[in-house]
């Protein structure tokens, strides 16, 4: 039974799946790289069985979590993506085998921003953080326009004070 | 008004701090390798020379380079020797006020006050290191003038338009400071303190230390070969020995105890509570009822034996180190009596009875959930396979920790109670500690629901808050009802507009700020 929370509706990019598939590759070919030079280098210099043997483990478990997380997982995870805002929330709700609703209420938000790294900026894509006064939310992957309006509107409901008590 | 300095007492205090702070390199240099003639040693001592002086110098300076000016509703502070800086920080961002007797201060009949605000890095406090008490009084009636004001002011404004429920409240005459007490301990109270936290097992370090330093310079060893072998030959000396132990570290952690315990004092008035501890080192904090964004009750399995809790406020400034655990109310209080205190202190929140209990598949989700810990032990276990006298083998072990898991599990289950109503919220939850945490939904600053793929299966979900603090508090209850999640995800989106008029009302001059 799934918990009934109303969804908000903005849905993320579809570039996403492309963007998150390219950088879990990267991620974890940098890993494989650093696990199999451990092993060469351990077979080289006679390092302990018990060492080799947690090594091509761990280098295994990468390998199976590159499949995941390179084919499977990015795009549940754009499907499931979910972001909006009303008068007084704002609401977010995402997660492949866990989903998570997040709520935060626009008199409590302090800042939002807009970040955009080499791989994002390659697909004309803008993560956007929103911050309260304990944490930051992130939505990942909006595209230019959507970005740019989502944050106005989110600075105009939050009406960003100068005063916090 | 005039700019002021701190009391010259901040002088002593800082040369006090520099005298701590080097005097292990002074001995090294000048004792320890007094008669060494070394390059190293020699620059050495040159350089530890101009460091001491250019500090003095620095200490003098910036004692004399230091001046602060209390405004109507600011206070206004300068430092800094070469490149001036200035700060101005209002009152109303003032969170919490404490203050801080250490014994050399109090030498000089002077102590420390900081003034915490909400905001992050090395601007977060004001401190006045070293104040008269008198002054410190003067800074805090400062504080509350300015309060005083505000609400006359709001008094005025809302006297004209607003005919609701806080206004009647606001046109009575201006309350006068009248200080409640709440609590302060008996000798009881201190005996039961002491026994419960234990203290007297610090006796064991602190012989530890001296015995290992009285090592240093007499061969106790051998000596103390004889002396046991003296002990032990006979079960009058040896059981004598360990009463005279016993009876020593009961004392030691009685007069230890006292003297964090002793005078404590819980007292509030109308906008703050007024916590004070401490025989030698005084220690005390204000906290404004408003800020206080949370209470959480804990109840150690000791205390849950003896029917104690100590009741805790999670407020927004933050607190120095040894400052933390200041905001509890007495540690050691009757569970109905931490409850009552709490009600009594924060008209704002209110205890609530008769909670949820999980329902069966919450405990089923908990049963089924992957025993992470437990299997990675255990796979420990099975390589390293422990070989100890007394140990048992490893599958007994491993079996062990497999019952404890699930054991805690259960109990777990068995406490973990809810409760949404009204404003309020209210979640316990633990297995053996157990902790009960209350708040408000003006308070809670986020609100989040989680389902998990396990979770979904059984209908049940995740719920979780987080209030202002230092760093954020964050909790979080498992594997409530769907219904319930959803009932708390509506208690917390579908604030009714009266709600939110309510937490404006809150602050009067908020509102009053915007207008001007």
């Amino acid at each position: 039974m799934e918990v009934d929370i109303r969804e908000p509706e903005g849905r993320i990019s579809k570039k996403a799946v492309t963007v998150w598939r390219l950088s879990n590759s990267i991620r974890h070919g940098i890993m494989l790289l650093v696990f199999a030079g451990l092993i060469i280098a351990g077979n080289r210099f006679g390092w302990w069985d018990w060492a080799m043997t947690v090594l091509w483990i761990l280098g295994g478990l990468t390998i199976l979590s590159a499949v995941y997380s390179i084919f499977i997982e990015p795009v549940i995870l754009q499907r499931t993506w979910r972001y909006g805002a009303d008068e007084e929330f704002v609401k977010l709700r995402h997660g492949v085998i866990t989903v998570q609703h997040q709520t935060v209420p626009m008199t409590k938000v302090q800042y939002v921003g807009l970040e955009q790294g080499p791989l994002l900026r390659k697909f004309g894509l803008y993560t956007l953080t929103v911050g309260t006064m304990g944490s930051n939310h992130s939505i990942p992957a909006l595209p230019e326009q959507e970005a740019k309006e989502f944050r106005n509107r989110i600075s105009r409901l939050a009406r960003i004070r100068e005063e916090d008590e | 008004m005039e700019n002021r300095r701190m009391h010259p007492g901040r002088i002593v205090l800082s040369l006090y701090e520099l005298i701590k702070n080097s005097a292990i390199v002074f001995i090294f240099l000048f004792v320890l390798r007094g008669g060494s003639d070394a390059v190293w040693v020699v620059a050495g001592r040159w350089i530890f020379i101009a460091a001491i002086s250019i500090s003095i110098l620095n200490i003098v300076l910036s004692w004399w380079r230091t001046t602060y000016r209390l405004e109507s509703d600011s206070v206004q502070i300068d430092s800094g020797v070469f490149s001036r800086k200035h700060r101005n920080v209002p009152f109303r961002r003032v969170q919490n006020v404490n203050r801080q007797v250490p014994a050399v201060l109090r030498l000089f009949g002077l102590t420390s006050l900081t003034l915490e605000t909400g905001a992050d890095g090395e601007d977060a406090s004001v401190k006045f290191p070293a104040v008269t008490k008198a002054e410190a009084a003067r800074i805090e009636e400062a504080l509350d003038g300015y309060r005083r004001e505000r609400m006359m002011a709001a008094q005025t404004v809302t006297g004209a338009e607003s005919m609701e429920g806080e206004a009647s409240e606001i046109q009575e005459p201006l309350p006068e400071k009248v200080r409640t007490i709440h609590f302060t301990p008996e000798l009881k109270d201190v005996l039961k303190a002491s026994f419960l936290s234990f203290s007297f097992i610090a006796l064991i370090p602190v012989l530890a230390t001296v015995y290992s330093n009285i090592d240093d310079f007499i061969d106790i060893e051998s000596r103390a070969e004889g002396f046991l072998s003296f002990l032990t030959g006979s079960g009058v000396v040896l059981g004598i020995t360990i009463a005279l132990f016993a009876v020593a570290a009961i004392a030691f952690g009685i007069i230890r105890t006292y003297l964090k315990y002793g005078r404590y004092e819980i007292s509030s008035d109308d906008e703050r509570i007024y916590i004070r501890r401490g025989v030698l080192t005084e220690q005390s904090l204000s906290v404004r009822k408003k800020n206080v964004q949370a209470v959480q009750i804990t109840e150690t399995p000791l205390k849950r034996l003896l029917g104690l809790a100590e009741a805790k406020l999670v407020t927004v400034g933050s607190f120095e180190d040894n400052l933390e655990d200041i905001s509890s109310l007495y540690p050691f209080l009757q569970k109905q009596r931490a409850v009552e205190l709490v009600g009594e202190l924060l008209p704002d929140i209110e205890v609530l009875d008769g909670m949820e209990r999980l329902p069966k598949a919450g405990l089923t989700v908990r049963m089924l959930r992957f025993p992470f810990i437990a299997v990675i032990a255990t796979v420990a276990l099975f390589f390293w396979r422990p070989d100890f006298p007394f140990v048992p083998d490893w599958p007994l072990l491993a079996a062990a920790l497999f019952a404890f898991t699930y054991l805690l599990r259960y109990f777990d289950y068995r406490n973990t109670r809810y409760a949404i109503r009204g404003p309020f919220v209210q979640f316990r939850k633990g297995g053996l500690w157990r902790e009960t945490f209350l708040s408000r939904r003006e308070k809670v600053i986020e609100a989040a629901v989680s389902q998990s793929w396990l979770q979904k299966r059984f209908g049940v979900a995740t719920i979780g808050t987080t209030n202002r603090a230092k760093p954020v508090h964050v909790e979080e209850l498992k594997d409530l009802p769907g219904a319930a999640a959803e009932q708390f995800d509506r208690w917390y989106t579908e604030r009714k507009p009266e709600l939110i008029r309510a937490d404006g009302e809150a602050e009067p001059w908020k509102t009053l700020q915007s207008e001007s």
